[in-house]
């Protein structure tokens, strides 16, 4: 899922990086603010596609990190597509996080099931997700 | 393809859009295709100079892409965008034929590499397009100008053609006696966009010394002793043309130096003469020696040679394009035939195997005085060996007598010749052959039936008699010093004329 999520944070930063190109070598040259105003939107977008993986990054390690120090990291299994793992998210930060961790995993082609207070994140094989391993 | 366009491959929007807004404003033609698929398609409708691909697409990522590309020989470099800048997926794309990879995020820096490579790899593209597209229109082509070939050695030499000939560069063409060199220094001529001035040839051993002198610079009224009137040489003859000096190492080492001149300067002076005469034109030379030999011997000036032969050009002797021996032999009895009013049928096949089994050391020319006193000859309707062989070698049957087999033939090759000569020596026995070569019969008739059907390659027929003289050309390594040249070049007194017609080989 890491991986996954810094091949996505990889292709956004290029949306931005490329769009950025466009609008600063266009603008240069005096093209009319109007007509860059689709590059710049463009490159926004991809910033917030990089702005959400870094935010459920931050919530899946946060949750991880608080799973494991609690002793409630249930099982971690496999490896690539197909590989899970299970652990307890809970706390008044639960909800927030889990929508974090939601959209990453949109992202990145992993589904989430929720049991409980258990949270199961399944990596999907790659034709079941935009996502690249 | 005066545009050639980019493709790129991604499935990423934001990507795809801006990529394509910055190399439009590169000045390229651009398309987008979404997947892997999607661009196969579109490069099998339409040509691509480059394609920038994802690594990773749905349905056909990068590497499979280009693996079909290979696949289906589709023409295009590939360079492959890839957020997975390992080491392996690298190799592995550089292996797959990928003209080269940018990794992910397209930073600033990376957007410069990539602009900064794009015009490289449509370059590589154009100049493969290029060959190409000349390879396919020299494909079957069984003449050229006036020269007749189909052979790979001889495609080879049209190859050069094509490409020299828009040039203005010098040409020095190697052959060995008979092999056509004039009709290759034609061929240039023709080809070029000096094509509407004059070609003008001069056998530089056909004549002596001062004669040589006169026809190559001309003379002013009075500048020897019966020079009546002004002459131009050829030099102002050929001016906004072409000049053929044949036999340019037969030519005396003073008048090697006056054409080093007239060639650096691009102007003459004739003999008697005071003022420089600009000329306008382009210099093409052949030789029928061992240039390192007549390098060695002082007979061709180095420095004469290094301005000769911008452009190096090896007419391959006959013996090594045995594919085209039938192709001549045909086409001279269809003249000849013609000409002397003979209705014949083509040879008979004992004069087949003969044809096909001399090593004709004459060349196209041996080949095309043998068919044409053959035709004179002939009393039936198909030509017979006897017809065709030389009386010195009918009457003494050495050519069966050796082969000689070169450096580099390969096991195949002598076997070949081995058959050839035994199956010339009894006639075209089959039975009497196999029994000479230790083989079967049915093998010795595949194997002559694999000549006759014209399947005979290069280098496959007989070997070249020992010390036969002209040898590939190779640049001399250890350049003597041009001022050390002291011996005298052979004048030939009984070659052909100095102004040479076209002749049809």
């Amino acid at each position: 899922m890491l991986r996954r999520a810094g091949h996505e944070l990889r292709n956004a930063l290029s949306g931005v990086s490329v769009n950025v190109e466009v609008v600063h070598s266009r603008s240069e040259r005096g093209v009319a603010a109007g007509d860059l105003t689709a590059f710049a939107d463009r490159a926004r977008l991809q910033v917030g596609v990089a702005t959400m993986l870094a935010d459920g990054l931050l919530a899946l390690m946060n949750s991880v990190m608080s799973a494991v120090a609690d002793g409630t990291l249930k099982s971690v299994s496999g490896n690539g597509a197909g590989s899970q793992m299970e652990l307890m998210i809970y706390g008044d930060r639960r909800d927030a996080l889990l929508a974090d961790i939601r959209r990453l995993a949109s992202l990145t082609g992993v589904g989430v099931e929720e049991r409980g207070q258990s949270v199961i994140l399944k990596v999907l094989p790659e034709g079941q997700s935009h996502s690249k391993d | 393809m005066k545009h050639p366009k980019v493709l790129i491959a991604d499935d990423d929007r934001s990507i795809t859009e801006g990529l394509s807004a910055i190399l439009r404003d590169e000045g390229y033609e651009v398309a987008v295709a979404i997947d892997g698929q999607k661009a196969l398609d579109q490069l099998g409708t339409e040509p691509f100079g480059v394609v920038l691909a994802d690594l990773k697409m749905p349905k056909v990522d990068g590497l499979a892409l280009l693996k079909e590309l290979q696949q289906r020989a589709i023409p295009t470099e590939c360079i492959i965008v890839t957020g997975q800048a390992t080491v392996d997926s690298a190799v592995q794309a550089m292996r797959e034929g990928a003209y080269d990879y940018v990794e992910k995020p397209l930073t600033a820096d990376k957007l410069n590499r990539l602009k900064a490579l794009i015009p490289k790899a449509l370059e590589k593209f154009t100049v493969q397009q290029k060959n190409r597209e000349l390879s396919s229109k020299l494909e079957g082509l069984t003449h050229y100008g006036e020269l007749t070939g189909q052979s790979e050695e001889m495609r080879g030499v049209y190859q050069i053609i094509e490409a020299v000939a828009p040039s203005n560069a010098s040409v020095l063409i190697f052959g060995e006696s008979g092999t056509g060199k004039e009709l290759v220094a034609r061929a240039v001529h023709a080809k070029s966009e000096r094509a509407k001035g004059p070609f003008f040839a001069l056998n530089c051993a056909a004549l002596p010394k001062d004669i040589l002198e006169n026809e190559l610079f001309g003379h002013e009224k009075g500048a020897f002793t019966g020079s009546v009137n002004e002459k131009p040489g050829a030099f102002e003859m050929a001016d906004g043309g072409t000049i053929f000096l044949d036999e340019v190492a037969e030519m005396p080492p003073d008048i090697q130096v006056k054409l080093l001149r007239a060639i650096e300067s691009r102007s003459i002076r004739r003999l008697g003469g005071k003022k420089e005469i600009d000329v306008d034109i382009r210099i093409l030379a052949a030789t029928n020696r061992d240039l390192q030999k007549a390098l060695s011997d002082n007979d061709l000036r180095e420095d004469l040679y290094y301005r000769l032969a911008v452009v190096e050009l090896f007419l391959p002797p006959l013996r090594e394009r045995l594919g085209d021996v039938k192709l001549l032999a045909n086409e001279f009895l269809a003249r000849y035939a013609e000409q002397n009013g003979k209705a014949l049928n083509g040879f008979d096949d004992a004069a087949w195997e003969w044809i096909l089994s001399y090593n004709w050391p004459g060349n196209v020319r041996e080949l095309k005085n043998a068919v044409e006193r053959a035709v004179i000859m002939s009393r039936g309707d198909k030509i017979k060996a006897s017809d065709i062989m030389p009386r010195h070698l009918q009457r003494t049957g050495e050519f069966a007598a050796a082969i000689t087999v070169p450096p580099g033939a390969t096991l195949a090759d002598t076997r070949r010749q081995l058959v050839l000569r035994a199956f010339a020596s009894t006639n075209g026995d089959y039975a009497r052959t196999a029994t000479i070569v230790g083989m079967s019969a049915a093998d010795v008739r595949a194997e002559i039936a694999s000549l006759l059907n014209g399947e005979g390659r290069a280098g496959e027929a007989n070997a070249a008699p020992a010390g036969n003289g002209v040898h590939r050309p190779a640049k001399p390594a250890d350049p003597a010093p041009a001022a050390a040249k002291a011996s005298k070049a052979p004048v030939k007194a009984s070659a052909a004329g100095a102004k040479s017609k076209a002749k049809k080989r």
